[in-house]
């Protein structure tokens, strides 16, 4: 390790350790104050607005005018930090709230989707990572246009870039404005205007360098928040401080009947089995190794071997949230139907009507805070004052990890931590998301397309009112049209994956593979997939000649294999890469560092070399 | 590139086929044995449900750092300060 590594690592390790402390401490006040009469949504505000002005001081602390820091953090951050905030940034909210939601729906997928992400940081780690770090690119867009040569590559994959980020944005706010708004007891435009300002604050200031140490101090706050309840279940019930070895013995505890479904949004894996799991699960990891977002954060570290151990660190972290989301789902299951199968329908706990009142609970097929429409609708099924089956509950996936402490009967503190922990899993999600768009705009299509000589400071200008511009955009979108766009949360990642992961991967993997094959194959396989994707959504079936039937949250199988096909097709059938594009390949695979060569010019191939001479 | 350079990316590329193809035989192998190993319990859980979702994220995190020290070993040995 370099002694300027070890430097700042221990710096950011200060930095991390203050944080974790200070908040650890503000919240044994809070319920310090909470045992002296402070009112429960009193004790939430006051963690989740002391949590959120943290996190604006460390954002506005990360501030720069380098471009270097601007766009790649200075290349100076450690790798432990590195992945904390990476695995966090990239699970986000569907990965978390939504995956826990997605194990208490009982879906098939949820085995399939965790291990997809486990899968994709581990392919990340060993295909991707320190190439892409040794490349000194900060996109994926200016990855391939230095691999390729020309602006076309870069130019597409900037706006392909653009597109697949804008509506997970636009969903991730709008849910994370929802979770503000009942934390803090906002109106949802205000909520959804607070989020902006986070994210804004998160990134508009340091950029890249703002994004990577904001998303620590995140993953501190959203660590916190799922393990501390997860481990004081599993003590209070088990014995066992480690949720993630305990939840067996809940769902042992469990009755086998089912519970109305409801439909989550966060990660609506609901219905989807049979021979799509293989190809979610698959889906799922090509994604998160080719995500944008996620592989521009192997940029920020040191050196190749840093990247490498930072992508480790990545599937670390995330193994342990991903391994956490079956047991708070397993935890809540079993006190729901502790505390309310066989229970009176005109005594249920207080938790059931507010969150009834949001939409998130329905007792024998209506709102409870209805009293009187779903007490006749109980009095119709199960009799006046009869006992409530499973079947007369429903409650939203959505909803499972934000009232975890309300359904297994928590201290209130610990919902803080809860509300806490999620928001700052969506801020981080909504911030990676947001900077990776802007840097399409400023940095790929603006600074690699369209004006390359243009100075530093105006392409940090640039990104900057793309940031602004951006993040208004889908902070109006998530005041106007809710989480509507999650709805879409599915699909993006079969989509991106076909589109970058095959030409991303043989870009370092095979020297042979020149510019016209890597534009062939990335227009073939997001081709396929979203005419697939198109096909099976308007049409309800999915079009012949598609080989097994699977959900169009899958279909990266069918564009990532044609996409491997036709790449490597179409390379061979143009010519070997002009020596220019080799010099590239073997600086990629070097280690060490160095400068970094020229990219090939537009006229790559040494048939196209041949013919232009 | 000379030869120790080609000796070094043979040797990286064996690595990272090898790790990949060690992951990906272990999940197939639990899927393929998810059935009858489901017949015992583990900490409260099916067995090969158990080693599914709670063992096979596990090993991929020892097979990514043993894969990460072992690469750095390859580059150390032929002269890379790179880690």
């Amino acid at each position: 390790m370099a002694p300027s590594e070890q430097g700042a690592g221990r710096h950011v390790g200060r930095v991390l350790a203050l944080f974790s402390a200070a908040f650890a401490l503000v919240v044994l006040v809070v319920a310090i104050l909470g045992q002296m009469g402070l009112p429960d949504r009193a004790i939430i505000a006051l963690v989740v607005a002391l949590v959120g002005l943290a996190l604006v001081v460390v954002g506005f602390s990360g501030r720069t005018l380098a471009e270097d820091e601007f766009f790649l953090g200075g290349r100076a951050i450690p790798v432990r930090f590195n992945g904390l905030g990476s695995a966090v940034s990239s699970l986000s909210l569907p990965g978390i709230a939504g995956l826990t939601g997605a194990w208490y729906d009982g879906a098939d997928g949820a085995l399939a989707a965790t291990l997809g992400y486990a899968g994709g940081f581990l392919l990340l780690t060993v295909l991707v990572a320190p190439y892409f770090q040794k490349s000194g690119a900060a996109t994926l867009a200016e990855f391939l246009g230095l691999r390729f040569g020309g602006r076309a590559i870069r130019a597409t994959a900037a706006v392909l870039t653009l597109l697949f980020a804008l509506p997970p944005l636009a969903g991730t706010m709008a849910a994370t404005a929802g979770l503000a708004a009942a934390a803090l007891s906002l109106a949802p435009a205000t909520a959804a205007v607070a989020v902006a300002a986070m994210v804004l604050a998160s990134s508009l200031f340091g950029g890249m360098r703002a994004v990577v140490l904001v998303a620590g101090a995140e993953a501190v706050v959203l660590l916190f928040g799922l393990f501390i309840p997860g481990a004081a279940i599993s003590v209070r019930e088990y014995g066992i401080p480690l949720p993630q070895f305990a939840y067996g013995y809940a769902l042992a505890a469990t009755g086998a009947e089912a519970s109305e479904a409801m439909a989550g949004h966060l990660l609506p894996l609901h219905g989807i089995g049979g021979a799509s799991l293989f190809a979610l699960g698959a889906t799922f990891a090509l994604a998160t190794a080719s995500l944008p977002s996620l592989v521009a954060r192997s940029a920020v570290t040191f050196t190749a071997g840093g990247a490498r151990l930072a992508g480790a660190w990545t599937l670390a972290v995330a193994a342990a949230i991903l391994l956490t989301a079956p047991a708070l789902a397993a935890f809540a299951r079993y006190a729901i139907w502790r505390d309310l199968v066989d229970a009176d329908a005109d005594s249920l706990p207080s938790w059931v009507f507010a969150y009834g009142r949001q939409g998130l609970v329905r007792i024998c097929g209506f709102d409870p805070s209805n009293i009187d429409a779903f007490r006749a609708a109980c009095a119709a099924t199960i009799g006046p004052g009869g006992a409530l089956r499973a079947g007369d509950i429903g409650l939203s996936p959505d909803a499972i990890v934000p009232a975890f402490a309300d359904i297994t009967d928590l201290p209130v503190v610990m919902s803080a931590l809860i509300a806490a922990g999620v928001l700052a899993a969506g801020l981080a999600g909504a911030t990676a998301l947001a900077f990776t768009a802007a840097t399409s705009l400023g940095h790929d299509l603006y600074g690699g397309v369209l004006a390359p000589k243009a100075l530093p400071g105006r392409r940090i200008i640039l990104t900057r009112l793309a940031l602004a511009a951006i993040v208004t955009g889908a902070a109006w979108s998530a005041g106007r049209f809710g989480t509507a766009a999650l709805d879409f949360g599915l699909i993006v990642p079969a989509l991106s994956a076909s589109a970058f992961a095959p030409i991303l991967f043989l870009a370092i993997w095979w020297r042979r593979l020149n510019r016209a094959g890597a534009i062939a194959g990335l227009a073939s396989g997001l081709g396929i997939t979203a005419y697939y994707v198109a096909a099976t959504m308007f049409r309800g079936s999915p079009p012949a000649g598609f080989p097994g039937d699977v959900s169009p949250a899958a279909a990266a199988v069918y564009g990532v294999r044609l996409g491997l096909l036709v790449t490597a097709g179409v390379s061979l059938a143009t010519g070997a890469p002009g020596a220019a594009a080799e010099r590239i390949v073997d600086f990629l695979r070097r280690p060490g560092r160095e400068s970094r060569p020229v990219p090939p010019p537009p006229a790559q191939s040494t048939t196209e070399s041949a013919r232009h001479a | 590139m000379d030869e120790s350079e080609r000796r070094r990316w043979r040797k990286s590329a064996l690595l990272a086929g090898a790790t990949l193809a060690g992951a990906l035989a272990l999940a197939l192998a639990l899927t393929v044995l998810r059935a009858p190993l489901d017949r015992s319990t583990f900490l409260g859980l099916p067995l090969g449900f158990a080693l599914a979702a709670i063992g096979l994220p596990l090993a991929w995190v020892a097979i990514a750092f043993r894969f990460a020290r072992r690469q750095g070993e390859i580059d150390r040995s032929h002269s890379h300060s790179g880690d």
